[in-house]
């Protein structure tokens, strides 16, 4: 059987190892920022420097969260509802929860003030005060906007559309930046805010340019943005979803679109899998966090390579191209990976019970599982590759065919980590929680550790071409890629069913577990 | 007899925790999954699976998420599966929990249409007189041990309810007087 570390010591290195990682990311950009604001030659690009920083912190405060579906703490406002606690409390309660979420935002202002106020070419005296100000603006309007954003990604149509329009906005510094400030948001954002902005104030306010105007600003901006997030914050406490006046029944016609893919699907199958496969495309597509995903794998993962992409192309004069759909195919199956790999049964919850109450082997259901995963992901793969056609980017049919074949040689290899980690590390996970992360922590942990190694066998495909100059190379490990991952996948099944023949009750028992008043 | 798993499952018809049920898909959907599970064809099993939601009530709803249904709506779609591909042996846990009492009489009328035609019931239910006046055979469990079991003439005596049996052989608790303020 495979085994995944199990020791207390690897389990404590695997838990710490990605936020050792995060935190030392941020704590080196900290560092840098420190260097670059205490350094007083640079001190003349502060002026423009600095509001273009603070507004990239602002996009990142907001909306990461919702990006990166690592929310973060906050209060279950369903939960403690019932109890006679003031909402003014709650809402200091959640602020406060928006700075413990997201430490390495203060961080990075910390580093800032501090560098600001050593500048011995600068009287910066004001800065903590400014840039408190601001950190104070960011959680209180987080605050604010946390609950309706969930609510708009976790809804339909209309508002999932908005959500995906914030998420895409979050690629906006990648494009500004890449292309130079020469389209008009970046000229806006790098020379044209006005000083009333946010920004704009906070970096006077910190230089000590124009105090008062500023500080008045700033407290303007602070007060509407804490009025606005309590106001949003009550809101959320009162609504109760099912008595608003925009709900309906969620309705899902047997004959609607994923149902007739699932039929198609599932005439290639014997009739039980058949009937896995179908009801898990359906559960799937129905999902709020899965739909996200599958939205934001084929636009914004497009948006953030673009702009690589078309760097590439001015540099160099040979297909440039032909590797950037691969990418982004590679980039979409990550963020798939969290809902259809990793964790399996989470969304199914309590649920996943019913599955060992019904005649159907084990293997069936994990098979059942894998191949919708398969079909999400050639469905995705091909949705990159229309959206990449639309926007007139050249795709030959090699290059096509290169990114389905590194897509499902990936996947191959996702499903057999994913079939290890969904029985060994379950976790429930509300299917209506759009932006929470469907794995646990000890599997992006595990995860962590398992993304390089399985990305060996395709990135040696890569190095075949680059050592031999020829996409024979590149095709052949890519098939001994592809075999050496069938067989893999078979082992990673046989160890996925025996765990589940001695340790179901042990993993039923973490796919209901519930959180407290505080979830994550 | 891990061997016979799945032979002997198909020949049980379970009434899941409403909890157990894929929020995510239809009534009718999943009734269709379940019936193609116990090995029904597909035509087969949706037949089967719209005359079980006009039975139990459930027809306006044939394209609603579960996630939407009501508890008892969700009982009586548990009722539905269990009952789908014709069971020998029903296990029911707390079938009536949460049920209306439209609901409740219906599905009781059901069991019993079932025994009478050879099918063995075995419920679990906190709910002495539902068990008083549905049962034949009674086994009390207390602290996961059996500790009774027989026929109900035999665990009732002196015209006592089972409820009498049951406090008078187990009752640990507190007399809610003995605290002032309550």
């Amino acid at each position: 059987m495979l085994r995944l570390p199990g020791s207390s010591l690897l389990r404590v290195v695997a838990s710490f190892l990605p936020l050792a990682l995060w935190y030392g990311i941020w704590g080196l950009l900290s560092a840098l920022a420190y260097f670059f604001l205490s350094s007083p030659g640079n001190a003349r690009l502060f002026p423009v420097a600095l509001p273009v920083g603070l507004m990239f912190l602002v996009f990142y405060w907001q909306l990461g969260p919702l990006l990166t579906s690592l929310p973060g703490a906050s209060l279950d406002l369903r939960r403690l509802s019932i109890y006679p606690v003031p909402v003014g409390q709650l809402f200091v309660a959640e602020v406060l929860l928006r700075f413990i979420a997201a430490p390495e935002l203060p961080l990075l202002l910390a580093a800032v003030g501090i560098g600001l106020m050593v500048n011995p070419s600068l009287n910066a005296r004001t800065a903590p005060a400014a840039l408190a100000m601001f950190a104070l603006f960011n959680a209180c309007l987080a605050a604010g906007l946390r609950y309706p954003l969930q609510r708009w990604a976790g809804g339909r149509h209309f508002h999932q559309a908005v959500a995906l329009i914030l998420i895409l906005m979050v690629a906006l510094p990648q494009v500004v930046l890449a292309t130079n400030f020469r389209l008009p948001v970046g000229r806006w954002i790098l020379m044209e805010q006005p000083g009333w902005w946010l920004c704009t104030a906070t970096a006077r306010a910190s230089l000590g340019c124009d105090l008062t105007s500023a500080f008045v600003c700033l407290a303007v901006w602070l007060v509407a943005a804490y009025y606005f997030g309590h106001w949003q914050f009550s809101q959320s406490i009162c609504r109760d979803v099912r008595a608003s006046p925009d709900y309906r029944p969620r309705m899902a016609k047997f004959g609607g679109v994923v149902a007739t893919l699932a039929g198609l699907v599932s005439v290639l199958f014997p009739d039980r899998l058949a009937a896995l496969v179908e009801k898990e495309l359906c559960s799937l597509a129905r999902t709020p966090r899965f739909r996200v995903v599958f939205m934001m794998a084929f636009s914004f993962g497009v948006m953030v390579f673009l702009p690589m992409a078309l760097h590439a192309g001015r540099e160099s004069g040979r297909d440039p191209f032909h590797d950037y759909l691969t990418i982004i195919c590679a980039y979409a199956l990550l963020l798939l990976a969290d809902v259809v790999f990793w964790n399996v049964f989470g969304l199914d919850n309590n649920a996943a019970q019913m599955y060992f109450l019904l005649p159907c082997s084990t293997r069936y259901i994990l098979l059942a599982k894998n191949l919708a995963a398969i079909t999400f992901v050639v469905l995705e793969t091909t949705l990159v590759v229309v959206v990449w056609k639309l926007i007139r980017m050249p795709a030959s049919a090699g290059s096509v065919a290169q990114a389905y074949a590194v897509t499902l040689c990936l996947t191959i290899y996702l499903l057999s980590a994913g079939n290890l980690s969904s029985v060994r590390l379950p976790y429930g996970v509300k299917p209506e929680r759009a932006t929470s992360a469907v794995s646990s922590g000890r599997v992006r942990a595990f995860l962590l550790l398992i993304y390089p190694l399985i990305s060996v066998p395709v990135v040696l495909a890569f190095v075949a071409r680059y050592a031999f100059d020829t996409q024979a190379a590149f095709w052949m490990v890519l098939g001994f890629a592809a075999c050496l991952g069938v067989a893999v996948y078979r082992l990673a099944m046989e160890s996925a069913i025996k765990w589940i023949a001695h340790h179901r009750e042990e993993m039923l028992k973490r796919l209901t577990a519930s959180s407290g008043p505080a979830g994550v | 007899m891990p061997d016979k798993a799945l032979e002997i499952k198909k020949r049980i018809g379970v009434v899941p925790d409403e909890s157990w049920l894929f929020d995510r898909l239809t009534g009718l959907e999943f009734l269709e999954f379940v019936g193609r599970m116990y090995g029904l064809s597909r035509s087969m099993a949706r037949q089967r699976a719209g005359e079980l939601l006009e039975l139990f009530a459930l027809d306006g709803a044939t394209d609603k998420l579960i996630a939407d249904y009501s508890k008892g709506m969700r009982k009586r779609l548990s009722m539905g599966a269990a009952l789908i591909h014709r069971p020998e042996l029903f296990l029911l846990d707390e079938p009536f929990e949460g049920v209306d009492a439209m609901g409740a009489r219906l599905m009781k009328g059901i069991l019993q249409d079932q025994v009478k035609r050879g099918a063995t019931v075995f419920l679990t239910s906190h709910v002495l007189e539902v068990v008083e006046r549905l049962c034949d055979r009674v086994a009390i469990i207390h602290q996961g041990r059996l500790v009774a079991e027989g026929g109900m003439a035999d665990l009732r005596t002196g015209g006592d309810t089972l409820e009498d049996v049951f406090v008078r052989l187990f009752w640990t608790g507190v007399d809610p007087e003995r605290i002032d303020w309550l």
